[in-house]
């Protein structure tokens, strides 16, 4: 099947370099929260000035966020592997999916909502905007998709009865 | 499954092997161990009534229930 050999080359293109990503990620939080110098970055188009340990933790949320979504990328991996060997009505793929559903909701709530209320707290002026663009830095897009992922393992459970009801049908 | 086949009996007395009534109704014996072990969740009337033609018997006879083995019988 052309099209899933496509999909594990680009999934596995993405993890290659997302787990790259993730060591110098790993070695930039621990500089930054154990590093003495303040220190400005970007999370999520907010700029954050990193000197206190609510920033910090911040930063830690983050790159916890990543290391979440790294995750899903591997169980994405893996249900393809699982394809490939034409398992498809399987407890290991309806597991999958759900696990992907879980990690990417929790990947976007830790990255998004203690960012939103550090800003509520600390900034000078309120500045609230709902996210209702069509990129994967959408809030809503991101917990809609991670709910599609989970919404697809029950579909799978249902798929996998289905396929042991016609097995056992003689 | 509360729904149990009961072919050994009737192999029995017609005197007839697994392996031919597999091979008679056009199923596996593993198909056929499916049956005689109650682990099949249905059977089509196709092969119920491939298996009545070679058995020469009626679904009744080779059919039984058995509410003791219903899991809403083991919930109650």
């Amino acid at each position: 099947m052309r099209k899933l050999t496509v999909l594990r080359t680009c999934v596995d293109f993405v993890f290659f370099f997302g787990t790259l990503s993730m060591v110098f990620l790993i070695l930039f939080c621990g500089l930054i929260v154990f590093g003495g110098e303040p220190i400005i970055l970007q999370l999520n188009g907010y700029d954050i000035e990193v000197n206190d340990w609510a920033t910090r933790l911040l930063v830690i949320l983050a790159v916890a966020a990543a290391g979440l979504f790294l995750y899903a990328i591997y169980m994405l991996r893996e249900t393809i592997g699982l394809f490939r060997r034409r398992i498809i009505f399987d407890d290991r793929v309806a597991r999958n999916f759900d696990r992907i559903g879980w990690c990417i909701m929790v990947s976007t709530c830790i990255s998004h909502i203690p960012l939103f209320v550090y800003n509520i707290i600390h900034r000078t002026r309120s500045n609230f905007q709902l996210e209702a663009g069509l990129s994967m830095d959408s809030f809503l897009i991101s917990v809609s998709l991670g709910l599609l992922f989970m919404v697809i393992s029950q579909a799978f459970v249902a798929g996998k009865q289905l396929k042991e009801e016609n097995d056992l049908t003689i | 499954m509360a729904i149990v086949l009961n072919l050994d009996v009737m192999l029995a007395k017609r005197k007839m092997r697994s392996l031919e009534l597999a091979d008679r109704i056009g199923i596996t014996t593993a198909n056929l161990s499916i049956l005689k072990t109650g682990k099949a969740k249905a059977i089509r009337f196709s092969t119920l009534e491939a298996i009545c033609r070679e058995l020469d018997c009626q679904p009744g006879d080779i059919l039984e229930y058995r509410p003791e083995d219903s899991i809403e019988y083991r919930l109650r």
